[in-house]
C-alpha cells in the first residue's frame, strides 16, 4: 500500500489547503504535505530495491494495477523531493506573481500535479496511467493560468490543446495495445507480446500473424503523443510562452518535473511493454526509434540556438528546455542500456540544474521587477549570492567537470560511442557550446563591466530573504554533491538491471 | 480486412483526421475546440465498435448466467465513459479559458491575440 499512500496523502492534503482561507497557513500545509510523502518515497526507494512492489486490485484487465520497479521509486523520490525544495522557496517567491486569495488554490493543484505525477509513475495499468495523464495535464494548465492575466490564459490554452491533443494519441496507442493483446497492464502485455514473438528473432508471428501493422501504429501513437505532450522540438510551440509566463515557481514545477513522467511512461513502453530486443530487431519500430533519436538531437540544436535569440531571461531558460528535451528523446531513441542509463541520470540533472535556474530568475524578476536580460548589467553586485547560484547551474548546463551536467554529458558521450552513431557527438558538442554561448553572457554581465563597477558604488543589496535562498542554496549543494558521490549512479544502474 | 468490412474503424480514423486538422488550422478558439470534441468522439467510436460484437449482448445479468460467450467485453465500454468525463471536463475547462480571453481582447481569433499582446507588451 506504501505507493498509494504517497499519492494519497498529496491528494487529502491537496484537499485540505484548498479548504483553508489563509495563505500562510496553505504555505506550511503545502511543505507539510510533502515532507511525509518524501519520507515514505525513500522508504520506498529501498523497498522496491529488492523487488519490484507489486499491488493489484481486482483483476485483469479492469484492475487497479500499481507496478513499482527501483526506477519508478527513483523517480518518485524526485519528484517529490525537488517539488519539496521548489515549494520552500516558493514561500519567498509566490506573493510576487499569485494573489493573496488564490494561494490556497495554487498550492493545492501543486500537491494534486505532484500526485498526479507520481501515480504516472507508479501505476502499470496504461488505463489508469491515461487518467493520470489527464489529471496532470488539467492541473499543469491550473498552475500556469493561476496569475489571472490574459497572457497567461492565452498560454493555458495553448499548452492545454497540445497536452490533450497528446493525450488523445495516447489513448489511440493505448487502445490500439488493448485490442491486440487483451490486456491493459505492462505486464500483461508484454506476455502476450512476447508470446506472439516466441522463437522468431525478426517479425511478429505465431498469434500476430498480420497485425504487425497494429503494433506499429500503437508504437507510433503513442510516440506522437508522448513528443506532443513533452514538447518535442517541432511541437514545442506551447512549452516556452508557458514557462515564460507562469509564475517562477511554477516554471521551475512544469519545466523540471512534469515532462519526465511522460519520458519515463515511454521509457516503460518501450521497455516493459514492447520489450527494446524486440524493438530493435524489428525494421519498422527499430526506425521508428531512430527518428526519435534523429529528431530529439535536432531538438538540441534548435532549442539552444532559439535560446540563443531571447532577450527575456526566462524565455531564454525556457528555450533551455525545449533543448534538454531532445536529449532525452536521444537517450532514449538509442535503444541501448548506456542511452536509457544517461535519460535517467539526466533526469535527476536537469530537475536539480533547471529547478534552480528558475528559481533564481524569478528572484531576480522579484527583486529588480525587470526580466530583460540587456538590462542586467551590474546585477551580480547587488545580489551575490543569487548571481553566484545562477553561476553554478548555467556552468552546470554547459557541462563543467565537479558539476552534474558534466555527468550525465559523459554518460551521454558514452551511450553515443556504445552505439555507434558517431555523428552525435558532434551535436553534443555544439549543443554544449551553444549553451555556453546564451548562459555566459548573463554571468558576464551581471559581474563585469561597467554597469557592475557603478552598482557596486551603490551598495545597496537586493538578496532575497533567507528563507528563499536556503533551499536554492540546497539545490546548488545537490548540484555539486550527486556530481561526486555515487549513489544515485549505483540506484540507477541496478533500477536499470531490473527493466531490462 | 479492407474498407468494406472495418468502414466504422475506416469512419473513426477520418473522423480523427478531421478533427486534428480543425483544432491545428482553425484559428477560432471555439472552432478549435469543437475538433479537439471531434478526435475525442472518433476515438470512443473506434472503441465502442470495435468493442462489440454483433448478436451478443450488454452483460447484464438478468435471469442468470448464460454462458460468457453471450455477453461482449464490457471493458470498452467503461472506457469510453471513462474517456467521456475526461472529454466533458477539458471541454469545460477550455471553454472557461476561452471566455476569460474574450473578455479582455473581445475576440476569439487566435491571431488576433497574439498581435495584440504583442502590440500591448510594446
Amino acid at each position: 500500500m506504501l505507493p498509494i499512500t504517497i499519492m494519497m496523502i498529496l491528494l487529502v492534503m491537496a484537499g485540505v489547503i484548498a479548504a483553508v482561507k489563509d495563505s500562510a497557513t496553505a504555505k506550511k500545509l503545502a511543505i507539510a504535505a510533502h515532507i511525509p510523502a518524501f519520507a515514505l518515497s525513500a522508504a520506498m526507494l529501498v523497498i522496491s530495491a529488492g523487488e519490484p512492489i507489486r499491488l493489484a486490485i481486482g483483476a485483469e484487465p479492469w484492475n487497479v494495477y500499481v507496478f513499482v520497479t527501483p526506477l519508478a521509486s527513483f523517480m518518485v523520490s524526485l519528484f517529490i523531493g525537488v517539488s519539496l525544495l521548489i515549494m520552500w522557496a516558493s514561500m519567498a517567491l509566490v506573493n510576487y506573481d499569485v494573489d493573496q486569495a488564490r494561494i490556497p488554490m495554487y498550492y493545492s493543484l501543486v500537491c494534486v500535479l505532484i500526485a498526479s505525477l507520481c501515480g504516472v509513475v507508479i501505476f502499470g495499468n496504461f488505463f489508469n496511467v491515461f487518467i493520470l495523464m489527464e489529471v496532470s495535464s488539467f492541473a499543469a494548465a491550473g498552475i500556469i493560468i493561476i496569475k489571472n492575466r490574459p497572457e497567461n490564459m492565452r498560454a493555458g490554452i495553448k499548452y492545454l490543446t497540445l497536452s490533450i491533443l497528446g493525450s488523445s494519441f495516447i489513448l489511440m496507442g493505448i487502445i490500439t495495445l488493448y485490442f491486440l493483446t487483451g490486456s491493459l497492464s505492462v505486464t500483461g502485455i508484454h506476455e502476450s507480446l512476447v508470446a506472439g514473438y516466441a522463437g522468431q528473432e525478426v517479425a511478429l508471428v505465431a498469434g500476430y500473424t498480420g497485425y504487425e501493422v497494429a503494433a506499429y501504429n500503437a508504437l507510433i501513437f503513442i510516440t506522437i503523443g508522448i513528443a506532443l505532450k513533452s514538447g518535442l522540438f517541432p511541437m514545442h510551440i506551447a512549452f516556452p510562452d508557458a514557462y515564460a509566463i507562469a509564475p517562477s515557481t511554477s516554471s521551475a514545477v512544469l519545466s523540471s518535473l512534469v515532462q519526465k513522467a511522460y519520458i519515463f511512461f515511454y521509457i516503460m513502453v518501450l521497455h516493459k511493454a514492447f520489450g527494446i530486443e524486440v524493438i530493435m530487431n524489428d525494421p519498422v519500430m527499430s526506425t521508428t526509434l531512430f527518428l526519435v533519436m534523429a529528431v530529439g538531437a535536432a531538438a538540441m540544436i534548435a532549442g539552444s540556438a532559439m535560446a540563443l535569440l531571447q532577450t527575456d531571461l526566462k524565455r531564454m531558460i525556457a528555450y533551455s528546455s525545449v533543448a534538454q528535451v531532445g536529449y532525452f528523446f536521444l537517450g532514449v531513441g538509442m535503444g541501448t542500456r548506456l542511452g536509457l542509463f544517461a535519460v535517467i541520470f539526466h533526469f535527476l540533472t536537469h530537475a536539480v540544474t533547471k529547478a534552480m535556474l528558475f528559481l533564481v530568475a524569478g528572484s531576480v524578476i522579484q527583486q529588480t521587477d525587470n526580466r530583460t536580460i540587456d538590462k542586467m548589467g551590474g546585477i551580480g553586485a547587488q545580489m551575490r549570492v543569487t548571481m553566484a547560484l545562477f553561476t553554478v547551474g548555467a556552468l552546470s548546463m554547459i557541462g563543467i567537470p565537479l558539476l552534474i551536467g558534466f555527468n550525465s554529458k559523459w554518460f551521454f558521450a558514452m551511450g553515443i560511442f556504445e552505439s555507434q552513431h558517431l555523428w552525435l557527438l558532434g551535436v553534443l558538442a555544439l549543443s554544449s557550446l551553444l549553451n555556453g554561448c546564451y548562459y555566459l553572457p548573463v554571468v558576464v554581465r551581471a559581474f563585469f563591466g561597467k554597469e557592475a563597477a557603478e552598482a557596486k558604488q551603490l551598495g545597496q543589496s537586493l538578496e532575497l530573504s533567507v528563507r528563499g535562498l536556503v533551499p536554492i542554496i540546497c539545490l546548488a549543494f545537490l548540484v555539486v554533491a550527486f556530481a561526486v558521490i555515487g549513489g544515485p549512479i549505483y540506484y540507477i544502474n541496478m533500477g536499470i538491471e531490473s527493466i531490462w | 480486412m479492407g474498407l468494406i468490412t472495418n468502414f466504422y474503424e475506416a469512419t473513426a480514423m477520418v473522423l480523427f483526421g478531421i478533427g486534428f486538422v480543425t483544432l491545428l488550422l482553425q484559428k477560432n478558439l471555439i472552432k478549435k475546440i469543437i475538433g479537439l470534441n471531434i478526435m475525442d468522439s472518433a476515438i470512443f467510436l473506434y472503441l465502442t465498435t470495435t468493442g462489440y460484437i454483433t448478436g451478443r449482448s450488454a452483460p447484464i445479468v438478468i435471469d442468470g448466467v448464460v454462458y460468457a460467450g453471450a455477453y461482449v467485453n464490457p471493458l470498452p465500454s467503461a472506457l469510453v465513459m471513462t474517456g467521456i468525463v475526461v472529454a466533458v471536463s477539458i471541454t469545460a475547462f477550455a471553454l472557461a479559458l476561452s471566455l476569460k480571453l474574450y473578455e479582455h481582447y473581445g475576440t476569439l481569433d487566435m491571431d488576433k491575440i497574439a498581435l495584440m499582446s504583442r502590440g500591448g507588451k510594446g
